[in-house]
């Protein structure tokens, strides 16, 4: 029982930062149709970039989180300017390769610069375990779901309050509509992949120090649009809901099938849904006009 | 020069590069000859990845993981099973075929963000299983497969080259058969257009499973090969950059051209192995040209060459060839004869009864009831939102009722898939053209045909004589069609160079093509003008003469409506509002006030 429970608190952990990641694949989906395959490396290339301010230029953690996010973030924007904007007419499945090329090249060019070497992210928090009612924690895995919640609150602020926010959503709906009614959409699209990049740069931030950095840790990204999927992408709690969910999913396969086995039933997870409930668990029936 | 001719010169092009490629085996130094084999074998799942992508429009992420299967498969049954290399190949590719087909299953209803996920995942799953599962064939350190026997002597790769590139030339003839026949056409007109093809009775979610099925079973064919040309298999030969490798080559040769997969194969196996870089600058790079080519030159070196020297279409140059071994001149066929003659049954043809359906709360028909006879026109007005376009989707299938029943000829259709009910004898056009738009006009046609065809895929594939009759026959129905709305001299142009009369004249074309019994437009004189207007009724009651069939009309056009309808239903906001003569309907005082009253009545 008390595995069970340390598993699944483990899972929340891992769950909290798929949410981070998955809301950015969201972000980006719903304004444009477009599965952002290079989500994942741009999660790596936000915690190579916090760990090289933190430990080579040994800048203030929160400054070396926030610079390698705006970093992140403005990269985001060139990359829908240069690779994206050309292809907006085309259709989705050329503009989901243009992602993955990207992925690939970002991929292929940290490997380039940095070797294929493993870092570790040095724990800004003290890891010592403490325990509640047989649950083991840390105070870093605690200050990792809180912040991640912090983001992901913030974040849906944002976009429900704020014109800006507004004005994506609109553009989401309906690109052609949101030009008339004043939205820029060419900024707001600039927009959408800054902010759905700064989202993967924080997750992977924050992930940094729970796993290794390799170029290849880009993959976990991949499982935040998996959970999105898995909850849903009608509703954007229902995504988040659903990332927990795969965090603790795969916690529990890892523990109880084979730790190596926790991508494989990752994607289990997610065939099994797409035969059973497309729409995901908390989604909403699409409505299909014809 | 005649299209024979160059057919004829294309073929003798074709052998001397094969024979060219075979000559490499005793020509070659060792090294830039197992380069050679490793294209030949990547052109292989190449030609996979085209046929899902290029033809059938569906994205594929994970080709590696297929060819994994086949290689693995292949080496396994070799090694543990003692069974022939030859007969353990095309097992290994029967079985990444299965895959295929399986992964097809869920994910192809639900378009292309579950496609990519799926694919992409399964290309890692495979990956990882079999980095972790040691007993099967080492795990990550990979198992060694002895050289393929033949006639009891061991093949080197330098012998093993002669078969790889045989087995090639005849992968590449099967596809090109299948590319070329009804269902080839099937998968490009789901790529084109997937609402039309629908309306066509083409069923997507059959056609897509097997695109994927057989771009499975190329790229499994190709793992096996790789597995007996390198004699080892090991995980790291299919990670997710393989199969983003075998997607570029598609690409930069032209994806939907078989050609350009061979050419795109070649020059990406052959030029890294210039540069011998690190993989890593391998990867950067084709990265870095995938999204090069999408951006600036999305159909490929094929495409480019095509736009340069403006050459035909593959599959139109083919139905030119067919057109002139047809002797040239296809209207002196004998009329087509039209639809087979119902069995004259009593009832009427189509029944409408007591139908409502509903949008997220509003009602868009309600309790609608509608009778339609043999031979009969029957026209559909009323204003924007009375629920036409309800009623037309209702019927064509397109949309299901909430409540009542359809029944066509004599059978309760209410719960049928469109796609059946083209094979029951109904067609229709589109009001927002929906042509295939880069494929000819004929062949737009010849899918409309598809529900008459009857060949499968493997007499297609091996080229029956039976088949190729059914096809001459169906160029010639086409060819027939396209005279009678008169677009014969267009019939190899791409439809999208069809002028907008043009292109609704084809569609009525197109779904006059699976001889329907009830034929129904959606207005189809939206867009029209004056002249094109007249002319159009004239099509339309010639439709009637010459092919017997019953009209659903609907339009708001009154002069169209009124001109040619036999009776006449008027719907407004959801109901049924009055039915009658055109007439009766002129000087019905409701159908005034709701409908003539608020518009021009033209």
């Amino acid at each position: 029982m008390a595995l069970l429970s340390q598993v699944v608190v483990s899972g929340l952990t891992l769950g909290s930062l798929y949410a981070l990641v998955g809301l950015g694949f969201v972000v980006i989906f719903r304004a444009t149709k477009v599965v952002n395959f290079a989500q994942g490396e741009m999660m790596m290339l936000g915690a190579i970039l916090a760990l090289y301010f933190y430990s080579d230029l040994e800048a203030p953690y929160s400054l070396a989180f926030v610079t390698a996010v705006v970093l992140c973030a403005l990269f985001g924007a060139a990359l829908e300017r240069i690779a994206y904007r050309p292809l907006i007419n085309a259709p989705v499945v050329t503009l989901i390769l243009a992602t993955v090329a990207v992925g690939q090249m970002i991929r292929a060019a940290v490997r380039i610069l940095r070797g294929s070497e493993v870092s570790r992210f040095p724990s800004i928090l003290p890891a010592e375990p403490f325990s509640i009612a047989g649950v083991t924690l840390t105070p870093l895995s605690l200050s990792i779901i809180a912040l991640a919640i912090l983001l992901v609150c913030a974040f849906m602020l944002f976009f429900r309050k704020t014109r800006i926010g507004k004005g994506m959503e609109a553009t989401s709906e309906n690109r052609d509509a949101a030009t008339l009614c004043g939205v820029n959409v060419n900024r707001t699209f600039s927009l959408i992949w800054a902010v759905g990049s700064g989202l993967a740069a924080a997750a992977g931030v924050l992930l940094a120090p729970l796993i290794i950095i390799t170029p290849d840790m880009g993959t976990i990204g991949i499982k935040g649009f998996i959970g999105a999927i898995l909850g849903g992408f009608s509703s954007i709690p229902g995504a988040i809901a659903g990332c927990f969910l795969l965090g603790i999913i795969e916690n529990l396969g890892g523990v109880y099938v084979a730790s190596s086995m926790k991508d494989v039933i990752a994607f289990a997870t997610l065939v099994l849904i797409l035969s059973l409930k497309p729409n995901g668990l908390f989604g909403r029936e699409q409505g299909q006009r014809a | 020069m005649s299209l024979i001719l160059a057919r004829r010169t294309a073929i003798v092009a074709n052998l001397v590069l094969v024979a060219l490629s075979l000559a490499a085996a005793y020509l070659l130094p060792t090294y830039p000859l197992f380069v050679f084999s490793l294209a030949v074998v990547n052109i292989i799942a190449v030609l996979g990845v085209n046929l899902v992508m290029g033809y059938a429009g569906q994205i594929s992420l994970g080709h590696a993981g297929f060819a994994a299967i086949g290689a693995y498969a292949t080496a396994l049954l070799v090694v543990s099973y003692n069974l022939s290399f030859w007969i353990a190949v095309v097992l290994g590719g029967l079985l990444a075929a299965a895959f295929g087909y399986l992964l097809g299953v869920p994910a192809l209803r639900l378009g292309p963000l579950y496609v990519s996920m799926v694919t992409f995942g399964f290309g890692l799953v495979v990956v990882i299983i079999l980095q972790n599962w040691y007993d099967l064939a080492n795990g990550p350190n990979g198992m060694a497969v002895p050289p393929p026997e033949l006639f009891g002597y061991e093949l080197f790769p330098r012998q093993f080259h002669v078969p790889i590139v045989l087995i090639a030339a005849g992968l590449f003839l099967l596809a090109r058969n299948i590319v070329d026949s009804r269902h080839g056409r099937a998968f490009t007109a789901i790529r084109e257009n997937e609402l039309a093809a629908r309306a066509m009775g083409i069923n997507l979610a059959h056609y897509k499973t097997v695109a994927f099925a057989v771009g499975a079973f190329y790229a499994g064919i190709s793992g096996g090969l790789l597995a007996g040309l390198s004699q080892f298999v090991n995980p790291d030969a299919f990670v997710f950059p393989v199969s983003i490798l075998y997607v570029t080559m598609g690409i930069l040769g032209g994806i939907g051209s078989l050609a350009g997969a061979a050419l795109g194969g070649l020059m990406l196996t052959v030029l890294p192995e210039l540069l011998r870089g690190a993989a890593e600058y391998k990867d950067f790079l084709t990265g870095l040209l995938l999204l090069v080519l999408l951006i600036f030159l999305p159909k490929g070196l094929v495409g480019a060459l095509q736009k340069r020297f403006g050459s035909l279409h593959v599959a139109d140059a083919h139905a030119g060839c067919v057109r002139e071994e047809a002797g040239g001149d296809l209207t002196a066929n004998p009329p087509y004869e039209g639809p087979p003659t119902t069995s004259a049954s009593s009832g009427p043809l189509l029944k409408v009864e007591a139908v409502g359906i509903s949008f997220g709360g509003l009602r868009a028909l309600q309790d609608i009831s509608l009778q339609l006879g043999a031979n009969e026109i029957l026209g559909v007005i009323g204003p924007n939102g009375a629920g036409k376009t309800s009623l037309f989707n209702v019927i064509s299938g397109m949309a299901m009722p909430d409540q009542g029943r359809i029944m066509f000829a004599g059978q309760d259709i209410t719960r049928t898939p469109a796609h059946a009910r083209t094979r029951l004898g109904m067609a229709r056009t589109f009001q927002n053209i929906a042509l295939f738009s880069e494929m000819s006009v004929i062949d737009n046609v010849r899918v409309g045909a598809h529900v008459r065809l009857k060949s499968t895929l493997l007499a297609a594939g091996a080229r029956v004589s039976s088949e190729r009759a059914e096809e001459l026959q169906s160029v010639r129905d086409a060819a027939s069609l396209l005279d009678f709305v008169g677009l014969l001299p267009y019939a190899e142009q791409p439809a999208h160079g069809l002028a907008f009369g043009h292109q609704r004249l084809l569609e009525v074309a197109r779904a006059l093509a699976s001889r329907p019994r009830l034929l129904l437009l959606d207005e189809p004189a939206a867009g029209l003008n004056s002249a094109e207007l007249e002319s159009l009724v004239l099509l339309i009651r010639r439709i009637r003469e010459t092919y017997a069939l019953s009209v659903l009309l609907i339009g708001h056009t009154m002069r169209l409506v009124m001109g040619l309808s036999d009776r006449i239903i008027v719907l407004d906001h959801g109901v049924q509002l009055a039915e009658g003569s055109p007439r009766e309907i002129q000087s019905d005082a409701r159908v005034i006030a709701a409908y003539l009253g608020a518009e021009d009545a033209a």
